[in-house]
């Protein structure tokens, strides 16, 4: 039987697109020795489908030779891959935000059932405080 | 016609609104509305890459370990191995500017790198200054060199193409020439043509 060229090329685009897009299985210590730091985190939702798509785990945070870092734990919820931007901001004692020239947007891309750390460490050793953006990219 | 008038006008308002005007407008620097190409690398890349080190080289603790604080460190060569003319203070500056705001290290303007001064003027009068008052000259003795180099790595599968940027660099301690502190980051970029935004 000869399949029709349309039919062929259907098929062989699904099996690359299912390919680059294969949801991640994960595996750890069920006990893990890791204790970090967590900081009770308050989220402020605009676009929820990105919220419901991908889920805050935990916020840890840590001092290295005077800086803050933070490290922020999310979610892929769902199977299909998810692309996203984000930026972190951080803040002095008094409430400033710190003025960076370009504020960086990085760009990620976490697959489905996937898990990621997103950290950052404060340009000042005196930030104290932080906000994480998160926006859907194309 | 009354019904295609208010749809031509939507789809207009809607092509308005998605940015597919085409006129020039200011966008963020390093924002998702940035152009990506394969071919070169853009500014967000750049941006990214001098974040990256300069979060790595704070959190190392490397520039509080020296009896001078803050250290002074002097920009040394930064060999470019990718095939586009690019202007390395790019990355050398975005991470001099956030050391210098951090407080944690200083950059000594009057060192001569392969021929270059980036200040010849300062120079010049710090020789005149050092000749009345050696002591003076002696303490502006830079602690560290910031070396390093960019490469290029391209593949290609049919149409798509595919680069890797590779930004290295190294922060020699100058007393002993070990390299205290070592960072590369890759950044990876891969399509057909450039994209408005990502």
């Amino acid at each position: 039987m000869k399949l029709p060229a349309p039919l062929l090329s259907l098929f062989a685009a699904t099996l690359l697109l299912a390919g680059c897009n294969s949801p991640v299985n994960t595996i750890g210590p069920a006990a893990p020795e890791a204790v970090p730091l967590t900081v009770e985190s308050r989220i402020q939702v605009f676009d929820e489908k990105l919220n419901l798509r991908l889920s805050l785990v935990q916020v840890a945070e840590a001092e290295s030779n005077g800086f803050r870092q933070v490290q922020v734990t999310l979610a892929n919820r769902q199977v299909r891959p998810q692309e996203f931007a984000y930026q972190f901001e951080w803040i002095r004692a008094n409430g400033m935000a710190i003025q960076d020239p370009a504020p960086v947007w990085r760009g990620a891309r976490i697959q489905g059932g996937e898990t990621i750390e997103l950290q950052s460490t404060a340009p000042r050793p005196d930030a104290v405080d932080f906000r994480l953006k998160l926006r859907e990219t194309r | 016609m009354n019904k295609v008038l208010p749809l031509l006008s939507l789809s207009a308002l809607l092509a308005f609104l998605a940015g597919c005007g085409g006129q020039a407008r200011y966008v963020e620097t390093t924002g998702t509305e940035t152009i990506i190409s394969v071919e070169q690398i853009n500014i967000q890349d750049w941006i990214q890459a001098a974040d990256d080190m300069t979060q790595n080289l704070l959190a190392s603790g490397v520039l509080q370990r020296t009896e001078q604080q803050p250290p002074v460190l002097v920009v040394s060569r930064i060999v470019n191995n990718t095939s586009e003319v690019v202007d390395t203070n790019l990355l050398t500056k975005r991470i001099r500017v956030a050391l210098n705001q951090s407080g944690q290290a200083l950059t000594q303007t009057t060192a001569t790198t392969q021929g270059f001064t980036e200040d010849q003027t300062a120079r010049e009068m710090g020789e005149l200054e050092a000749m009345r008052d050696p002591e003076a000259a002696a303490q502006a003795r830079p602690d560290f060199s910031l070396s390093g180099r960019l490469i290029e790595t391209t593949a290609k599968a049919g149409k798509t193409r595919q680069a890797t940027y590779t930004f290295q660099l190294s922060l020699t301690q100058i007393s002993t020439g070990l390299a205290l502190w070592e960072d590369q980051v890759d950044i990876t970029k891969q399509g057909k043509r450039p994209a408005v935004g990502w």
